[in-house]
């Protein structure tokens, strides 16, 4: 890259990432309170960690008669924190049930039932929670949520949100760096990646919501940028003590991360010489393995429910996993879902949505047939596997949410512009601007049409 | 400069585009949309209409949509009659229209009607009977319980035999409120004889449910209410059910099908009950909707007023800003 070109590309950078800040905020701006999937039970468990709250060493066992004098969500949180008492729980979640009942929580979300009376949020999902979840998303969120201590309850929760748009920054310059890694330092290319990260807006609205996913996110889209440089570079010590240290983050944050440690494994495979030192990355893969072993009995520990705890429950997942209609609503809640993924995208565009994806899968496996160098195949194998293997957790936790696929939404990126690749040069150019122009519509439909006609036209009575 | 200018004429005409597009789509002004839709109310029979009564918010109300499901996979789509009632179910007929569903269903079925001007602040009811000549339709409506729905056993697979009556379930209930529970029936014919649902606690009688309705039933759920129990949580009950010889539970080999609800729930003032012949509930409602004349100032007027002015500006101005500047990134590197 001539110096030039460096400084278009940096000044392109700085653009979409201001572009991308303002897309972000006005996420963050249209999306009512608690309108995150799972946002309360986040925030109770951010609020916990903020007011001081000890994390494990609270109640030894819970039994499920214990329901006779606390209910069931209320001995999940006690059984997490040290030292949250049946009053603490109570209050917590009475205070973040008031607030969504002052929101019109209930009008908004359909499976939601339609009482507002409710005093747990046992009455809004039974035996829900997020007291299991790794601990990291909290620790960090529940500092600007400390800093607004005496602020009310919406703004804490908009101070926990603004941690959501700060990673989904940090998201879009990592698809850029991503971009580079892949595509030969091409700025076009590098720019057409960061872009489709910014402005999916599925990915985009979370930049309004309080979820470990915006977390998780980060580490895996880290953890590609990294494996691309090995399959590019070669290993050295920094970066594979980097690899490690970002996937046991991502491995602290959620279970959707765990993806990393298999595109991890095989940027160490696809490493130049990696096939040579092959003791050392064996050693490597154990180290990887340990990390992840580690991580599933902190998880069974904590009574993880991504984990399955018998055959019959894993039968039971695989039943739905491997159907036809898990992949369907895979698709639709990728593409859009509004208020809790009650509401969906209307059904010509969800076909839509299905013929591109195929059509871009198309694209890149014939990309990798083709290719002609060995590194471009690879590049584009990582970024396949990476998205191949969320999918796959996905299905295998029998639930079928486009959230969950979005650790993998810098690898789906490059496959997009991967399938790019075999369109000469200005068709590329065009179908690149053409892919532009209906993100940016889709964008703004999906905004005005979905997002503010579902939370604010639509409300149930 | 110029480039940026352009930019942002065209962004803006976007945002307001898609502004007045979300101006000019209809939208329900009340609505039952509590979801899944779990429990049918049932066929309908002649003279036992099932409806809803409703405080209008339309100033002109032009249509209602109703959730129908035609029971039985053979026979063929059934017409129904919608009749719109002044005040009640005894009220003047204001409005009559017959509809064929498309599909079977479950779905929206629309019922649109000559309009009816000044229907604001009128109180209302929508009815549902069999179209034809016919005692008994095979299409049924849904209800939508203003509480919480706790554990369910799905509709079963078999009509359970007088032999096992009194058709005894032993369940543990998950939540406190316990204030019902619904029971699935081929068939109930309730004026036939008593229909009652005792429900224990050990040997101990707690509370004795009543249907609160004199209509026949077939292909739906009988709603069992009673006072609620405040400390129902995760305490074991027994219910057994007294009902007319003839009566059709269905089941599966684990016994009746049936659910709990818990509470009672506060909804919108407008909403003042389902109906079902001569009987009137305020503790659930019919799965409808209503539409009316809106115009599309009214309609971001009412945006206005749920999301509030300044929140629906900063979104325009930032997205509009936001689409300026990735528009004018993107003209700049067409132009190189």
């Amino acid at each position: 890259m001539s110096p030039d070109d460096g400084k278009r590309s940096e000044h392109a950078l700085r653009g979409l990432l201001l572009a991308a800040l303002l897309h972000g905020l006005a996420y963050l701006a249209v999306m009512a309170p608690w309108m995150g999937e799972d946002e309360p039970w986040h925030f109770e468990h951010v609020l916990h960690v903020a007011e001081g709250r000890g994390a494990y060493g609270g109640l030894d066992e819970v039994r499920p008669e214990d329901q006779l004098w606390a209910s069931m969500t209320h001995l999940q949180v006690m059984r997490r924190f040290r030292d949250v008492d049946l009053h603490v729980a109570r209050t917590t979640q009475r205070t973040i049930l008031e607030s969504m009942r002052r929101n019109a929580f209930w009008r908004r979300v359909d499976w939601a039932g339609r009482d507002d009376s409710v005093q747990s949020f046992d009455r809004v999902e039974y035996a829900f929670t997020t007291a299991h979840q790794p601990p990291l998303y909290y620790l960090v969120a529940a500092l600007p949520v400390w800093v607004f201590a005496d602020a009310a309850l919406e703004v804490r929760l908009v101070a926990a949100r603004c941690l959501s748009l700060l990673a989904y920054l940090v998201t879009v310059w990592l698809a850029w760096r991503i971009g580079l890694a892949a595509f030969e330092d091409d700025p076009g290319r590098a720019f057409l990646v960061a872009f489709l990260v910014a402005w999916f807006p599925m990915h985009a609205r979370m930049a309004g919501v309080v979820n470990n996913d915006v977390l998780a996110r980060v580490m895996t889209s880290a953890v590609l940028l990294l494996s691309l440089l090995i399959t590019r570079r070669g290993t050295s010590v920094k970066r594979i003590v980097v690899l490690g240290v970002l996937v046991a983050l991502g491995l602290l944050t959620k279970t959707t991360a765990v993806s990393a440690v298999a595109v991890a494994a095989l940027a160490l495979l696809l490493a130049p010489g990696g096939h040579g030192k092959l003791r050392r990355n064996l050693l490597i893969a154990a180290v990887l393995g340990g990390i992840l072993g580690l991580g599933v009995l902190f998880w069974l520990d904590s009574h993880n429910p991504a984990i399955p705890h018998s055959v019959k429950n894993l039968k039971m997942r695989l039943e739905y996993g491997l159907s036809l209609r898990a992949l369907v609503d895979l698709r639709d809640t990728f593409l859009g879902t509004f208020n809790w993924e009650t509401r969906l995208q209307p059904g010509w565009m969800r076909i839509a949505f299905g013929v591109f994806l195929v059509t871009a899968f198309a694209g890149a496996l014939v990309n990798v047939v083709r290719a002609r160098d060995a590194l471009r195949r690879s590049i584009v194998l990582l970024a396949g596997s990476a998205l191949a293997v969320q999918v796959a957790l996905n299905l295998l936790r029998g639930v079928g949410k486009g959230r969950y696929l979005m650790p993998a939404i810098c690898a789906l990126a490059v496959l997009v512009v991967a399938a790019l690749e075999p369109l000469g040069e200005r068709a590329r150019h065009r179908a690149g601007l053409a892919l532009c122009a209906a993100l940016v519509l889709y964008d703004l439909h999906f905004l005005w049409l979905g997002v503010v006609r579902n939370q604010y036209l639509v409300w149930g009575s | 400069m110029r480039r940026a200018l352009g930019s942002f004429a065209v962004s803006a005409g976007l945002t307001l585009a898609a502004v007045a597009w979300l101006a000019a789509t209809t939208a329900p002004t009340l609505e039952i949309r509590a979801q899944p839709w779990l429990m049918p109310a049932g066929k309908l029979f002649r003279g036992h209409p099932v409806g809803q009564v409703f405080e209008c918010t339309d100033e002109t109300l032009t249509a209602i949509d109703v959730v129908l499901v035609q029971q039985g996979q053979e026979d063929p789509i059934e017409s129904v009659r919608g009749t719109l009632r002044a005040r009640g179910p005894e009220g003047e007929v204001l409005r009559e229209v017959v509809k064929t569903p498309e599909t079977r269903g479950p779905a929206w079925v629309r019922f649109d009607f000559e309009d009816l001007p000044d229907a604001a602040g009128r109180r209302l009811c929508f009815e549902l009977s069999p179209a034809g000549e016919a005692a008994l339709s095979n299409v049924s409506a849904w209800i939508s319980w203003r509480g919480k729905l706790g554990q369910s056993r799905a509709w079963g697979d078999r009509i359970l035999g007088r032999e096992l009556a009194p058709y005894e379930v032993t369940f543990r209930s998950y939540h406190e409120d316990l204030s019902a529970l619904a029971v699935a029936f081929d068939g109930l014919d309730v004026p036939a004889g008593e229909c009652r649902l005792d429900l224990f606690r050990g040997d101990e009688l707690v509370r004795v449910g009543r249907l609160g309705a004199s209509s026949p039933l077939a292909g739906g759920y009988a709603l069992f209410t009673f006072e609620p129990i405040p400390e129902s949580r995760w305490r074991q009950y027994t219910f057994r059910l007294t009902l007319p010889a003839d009566a059709r539970p269905v089941g599966t080999a684990e016994g009746v099908s049936c659910m709990s609800i818990h509470g009672s729930g506060d909804v919108r003032p407008e909403l003042v009950g389902m109906t079902h012949g001569a009987a009137r509930f305020h503790d659930r409602d019919l799965v409808f909707r209503t539409f009316g004349e809106q115009s599309a100032a009214a309609r971001l007027a009412l945006l206005v007023e749920r999301a509030g002015r300044v929140r629906l500006l900063l979104v325009g101005v930032l997205a509009t800003l936001a689409n300026t500047v990735l528009l004018t990134l993107l003209s700049g590197r067409r132009k190189r």
